[in-house]
Parts: structure tokens; C-alpha cells; sequence
């Protein structure tokens, strides 16, 4: 299933862009709000190199 | 199942994680503990990806994604043309919009009392969305679908009495299927008349019946369909 779900998106068949909004860790508090105020669908956390 | 996603260890009991002190932290929620840069997971859980993957927007398919768009594909197996509810448009939900637009269904019906998600939801292929806070979701579900209800219908929310809707939504032959996870033990009634005269199905998914691993999900031996 996930490879094939990669390769809908590289279609432009699976926008899921629409639905992430990504934070650095340090925010994560925010995230959490954000999620629970739902003005976030999906969070997902990144660690800046 | 329950001990290798909720247990915090492996499944030989040994743990994935120590402090600098050299004592064992527990880990492994959900078979990976993934609030960290890298994660620890049992090999078989490993899907190869291309190295230009965006990893920050596929973070989320293992779960979510492949869960909704999964019971759409998997479970429902919803063809051109057909009608689709979906309630509750988190992750789970609108993945399961992009699998119905993705089928074709001719009518993609999001039900959410937030209303910035239906937007989303209208945004990523709904044909209709509903307020639940504002009207007979049932009537109006039969009203879009010009039937005696939805030809297929999907729960993302979890909460018992929005399962009792979305049964009830169901035309002849519909079937419906629950993803999104009540508090264990919880309950719903079904009118069991109904449900034997139009032939109505009522069935449950753990991550939409997906191989992970597989390219194509008519590979996935699991599929009912």
C-alpha cells in the first residue's frame, strides 16, 4: 500500500500536503493546541539537522 | 497485538531504549516510540522508499493515510460511480476522500461539525458536506444520494452514537465500515429489522486491511472484496 500511495502523490493524485502542517520540535507545545484547537489536521514534528 | 503497539517493549519483553545511566526505558509505542528523529523498529515494519521521498509529508501514511484510504479501497471497495459517506475528516477521513476520488465515486459526502475541515474536505474531492450540528444527517444523506441512503460509508470518529448514524445512513445493500476506536468495551444499537430487510453490512478495519509493503492493494491477500 505505501509505495503505491507514494506514487499516487508523485501523480498529484494524493494531496496530503493539504492536510500536514509541519513543525520543528521545539514548537511541539504548539502543535499540540493547534491540534487540539483543530486549525491542524495532522501534525508532524521535524528535527532541524 | 495489544502488547507489541501498547506494551512498550518488544515482543521477547527486552526493551528499546536506555537512559545514559545504563536503566531501560520503555519505547516501541506502536512498534516504533516515533516522537525522535530516528526510531527503532522491528524489521519487518520497514517499508523502502526512494531516497528523494519527502519523509516529512509520508510521515503520517503508515497510520492514517493507508487506513482511510485503505478501508476505501480494501474494504469498501468503492467503484466509478457509487456514493461514499465519510464521517469525521481528520487524517483518516479525508485519506479516505482521496481513495473515493481516486475510485471515481460520483457522490463524496464528508460529515464534521468543524468547519474549516469540510472546507478541507471540499478542497481534497467532496461533492457534499454536512454540519452535523445543523440538520437530519440521515435525511440529508438520503437526499443527496436521490436513494434510500449511501452505498458505502466510513466512521473516522470513534464516538458510538455516530456509528449508530452512519448505520443508519446505509441504502440496500450498503455496507459501512468502523476505523476510527471508541473507548474498549464500547457499545451501539442497531435496528437488526432493517439491517436483515435491506441487507445492510456493518463491519470493522485495523488500518484499512493494507499490506504496507505491497505495491498494489490488489496484491493484498487480506482484501474481501
Amino acid at each position: 500500500m505505501l509505495p503505491r500511495l507514494i506514487e499516487l502523490h508523485a501523480q498529484g493524485k494524493l494531496p496530503v500536503e493539504e492536510m500536514i502542517t509541519v513543525y520543528e520540535v521545539g514548537a511541539f507545545a504548539e502543535a499540540i493546541a493547534d491540534v487540539r484547537s483543530g486549525k491542524t489536521i495532522k501534525a508532524v514534528l521535524i528535527w532541524p539537522k | 497485538m495489544f502488547k507489541l503497539n501498547f506494551g512498550g517493549v518488544r515482543n521477547d519483553d527486552t526493551q528499546t531504549f536506555r537512559t545514559l545511566e545504563g536503566s531501560n526505558l520503555h519505547g516501541s509505542f506502536f512498534g516504533q516510540s516515533s516522537f525522535s528523529q530516528l526510531a527503532i523498529v522491528d524489521q519487518r515494519c520497514v517499508v523502502k522508499v526512494a531516497e528523494n521521498t519527502p519523509l516529512e509529508l509520508f510521515a503520517p501514511i503508515g497510520c492514517g493515510v493507508q487506513t482511510g484510504f485503505g478501508t476505501v479501497v480494501n474494504v469498501l471497495n468503492v467503484q466509478e460511480g457509487d456514493t461514499v459517506a465519510i464521517f469525521g475528516v481528520g487524517a483518516v477521513g479525508l485519506s479516505a476522500v482521496m481513495g473515493a476520488k481516486v475510485r471515481r465515486a460520483k457522490v463524496i459526502i464528508c460529515i464534521d461539525l468543524v468547519e474549516s475541515r469540510l472546507e478541507t474536505a471540499r478542497k481534497m474531492g467532496a461533492t457534499h458536506t454536512i454540519n452535523s450540528s445543523t440538520g437530519d444527517v440521515v435525511a440529508l444523506i438520503r437526499e443527496i444520494c436521490n436513494a434510500d441512503g449511501v452505498m458505502h460509508a466510513l466512521d473516522a470518529t470513534g464516538v458510538p452514537k455516530v456509528v449508530e448514524t452512519m448505520i443508519q445512513c446505509l441504502g440496500t445493500l450498503g455496507r459501512a465500515a468502523t476505523v476510527g476506536a471508541p473507548a474498549p468495551g464500547s457499545q451501539i444499537s442497531v435496528d437488526v429489522f432493517k439491517h436483515l430487510v435491506m441487507g445492510r453490512q456493518y463491519v470493522g478495519s485495523n488500518q484499512g486491511d493494507s499490506i504496507p509493503q505491497t505495491v498494489s492493494y490488489s496484491q493484498s491477500p487480506l482484501s474481501r472484496s
